[in-house]
């Protein structure tokens, strides 16, 4: 192919990725400004005529919530007490997520060093351990619901943080094994001449020379956490409400009436994700095939 | 203390958190799939109906139909975000301006909640008012019934997994391809080959292995498919667009048939694992010579 022609296909393809990858999420912030009757506007607008706050009031401090019945308080609509703000929903996430996070660095960074170099176990903890990955979380669901209700900890954080774990550790524990595998044996060699122990040398020479290993890996569990639907769905019921339940069940609830406070709150669960790409670029591949394939 | 057991000391406490929260609750479901658990019977102690629950699933046409649907929207979605993977993979495997800003902004599927996706991809849906229904009726004159129609809703699911998931196979494939040997694709051109030529004789059956995985890894996770579904069509019209986790999530949660939902969680977990050892035992399919995974 002549240069010419292939510069203009490479920068069509280029143009046409960013506005699908784009376009979603700015219709997303975009609704979160209309108000409602905008939201139902034929033919649909992408940017609000007419742009309001309240939206953004109700998901920030639980003002009014406005539907194509006009203003209504929030209770008028939804019936009960299971339905959280988001405020509440999102201080949740942030708990969840990062508590599972640390616990799984915590646990899985003496585990993933000692796959690295001392292959424990031979190869079939190590793949007991991948393969844990890759089980349907439905398949341990219910007994999980039921341990929890045994021990009246169903709807607290604890049980969130330690369900997630099956998800997290074996996540933390390939990425980092396949990175410690690179440090240089001779660093531990040198330490253990100077007398250091085992966990010594990892908290002090292999850890510190891994930190943007270990920080794109937090990162990655991070996401994990605050993604995750199914478990968190089925664990809370009020006072432990994640972000995606809330949505959910806000949109459950209300049927299309609240499009507008419902995309605020989309977009206030979306932003973690949005921000942490960025800097999640270069560790990937590496994250998404748990250290497998090199980005 | 020998260095063995400081191994193994290091990596007890992961052994020990993994074993109670996963290995101990996957022998109790498999145990309780065995048992008429239901919340009249809880109390009461559960009664034991050996392989009913399974006969039952298997006997049962929406289990079958879950099923279908689960590998048919894996299937085409799959296929759709590999296509799209290697078109934008080898778009930017050429220089141009703002590369290096444009790849993260491409990633931002990947990372964000899936539910608010499929938040977002309904307003797009929804009948009249959405855009992509707005423009779909503009264009073939109808009023196209999104998330009303079964085969319909199925590709409302689809092309919202599209979008969250191309972004994955397209950095897979642009990290094989950027680790590929440059020497043997320049010397196949100077031998007289064409792009296209080069790009099937030479780049494809090089970057097989890393295919298969990204393959894999996708396939898996969308078997896996559950919040999308929820959030667009729960599970309808009908039963339509139900998937296995979605219908075991149904049957333990809504009908509270949970001694049936965790035997039904064991087919699921069984199909998953036959799907793996078959997709890696038979890689052979496709093109290239190299050995297995």
């Amino acid at each position: 192919m002549k240069r010419g022609p292939k510069k203009i296909l490479v920068s069509v393809v280029v143009v046409l990725a960013m506005v699908a990858t784009l376009f979603p999420i700015a219709w997303l912030f975009f609704t979160s400004f209309k108000p409602f009757y905008e939201i139902y506007h034929q033919p649909p607008l992408f940017v609000p005529a007419h742009p309001t706050l309240a939206n953004w009031d109700w998901v920030f401090f639980g003002g009014n919530v406005y539907n194509t019945y006009g203003n209504s308080s929030v209770s008028s609509i939804v019936p009960g007490n299971l339905i959280i703000g988001s405020q509440v929903a999102f201080l949740n996430s942030l708990i969840v997520a990062s508590s599972c996070t640390l616990l799984a660095l915590l646990v899985g960074s003496p585990a993933a060093y000692s796959l690295a170099r001392f292959r424990t176990g031979g190869q079939n903890l190590g793949y007991w351990i991948l393969s844990i990955r890759f089980m349907p979380p439905v398949t341990i669901i219910f007994p999980l619901f039921l341990f929890f209700n045994y021990f009246r900890a169903l709807d607290t954080y604890p049980a969130l943080i330690f369900s997630y774990i099956g998800m997290n550790l074996p996540f933390v524990i390939w990425t980092l094994a396949a990175f410690f595998e690179e440090v240089p044996r001779e660093i531990d060699d040198a330490a253990m001449i100077d007398g250091a122990g085992r966990l010594e040398i990892l908290m002090r020479f292999i850890i510190p020379m891994s930190i943007p290993t270990i920080a794109a890996t937090a990162i990655f569990t991070f996401i994990l956490g605050w993604n995750e639907l199914l478990i968190a769905l089925i664990l809370t019921r009020h006072a432990a409400l994640t972000l995606p339940v809330t949505l959910q069940a806000w949109n459950l609830g209300t049927t299309g009436l609240i499009y507008g406070p419902l995309s605020a709150m989309a977009l206030l669960a979306v932003t973690p994700g949005l921000v942490l790409a960025f800097y999640l670029q270069k560790y990937l591949v590496r994250g998404l095939t748990m250290g497998a394939v090199k980005g | 203390m020998g260095e063995k057991q400081v191994a193994y000391l290091l990596i007890l406490p992961s052994i020990i958190l993994l074993a109670a929260f996963t290995a101990f609750p996957l022998f109790y479901s498999l145990y309780l799939s065995f048992f008429n658990v239901n919340p009249s019977t809880t109390r009461s102690g559960y009664p034991f109906i050996g392989l009913n629950n399974y006969i039952q699933a298997v006997s049962d046409p929406v289990f079958w139909q879950s099923l279908f649907n689960t590998f048919y929207m894996v299937f085409f979605l799959v296929t759709i975000e590999l296509l799209i993977g290697l078109v934008l993979a080898l778009t930017f495997t050429e220089e141009f301006k703002f590369k290096n800003r444009i790849t993260p902004i491409l990633i931002i599927p990947t990372m964000v909640v899936p539910i608010a996706i499929g938040f977002t991809f309904k307003l797009f849906f929804t009948l009249n008012y959405g855009i992509i229904s707005y423009i779909g009726n503009w264009l073939t004159g109808a009023s196209i019934p999104w998330l009303i129609n079964g085969t319909y809703a199925t590709w409302a699911i689809i092309m919202t997994d599209v979008w969250e998931w191309s972004p994955f196979m397209f950095m897979m494939l642009l990290a094989g391809m950027t680790s590929l040997p440059q020497a043997v694709a320049e010397a196949a051109q100077l031998d007289g080959s064409s792009t296209v030529q080069t790009f099937i004789n030479i780049t494809l059956p090089l970057l097989r292995p890393v295919i298969l995985v990204a393959l894999l890894i996708r396939s898996i996770d969308a078997l896996k498919l559950f919040d999308v579904p929820l959030m667009l069509t729960g599970g309808g019209p009908g039963t339509s667009t139900m998937t296995l986790t979605y219908y075991i999530y149904n049957e333990q949660f809504i009908y509270y048939n949970q001694g049936y939902g965790a035997a039904t969680s064991f087919l699921m977990l069984v199909i998953v694992m036959v799907f793996t050892t078959l997709f890696i035992r038979t890689g052979a399919w496709f093109p290239g010579k190299a050995g297995g995974v």
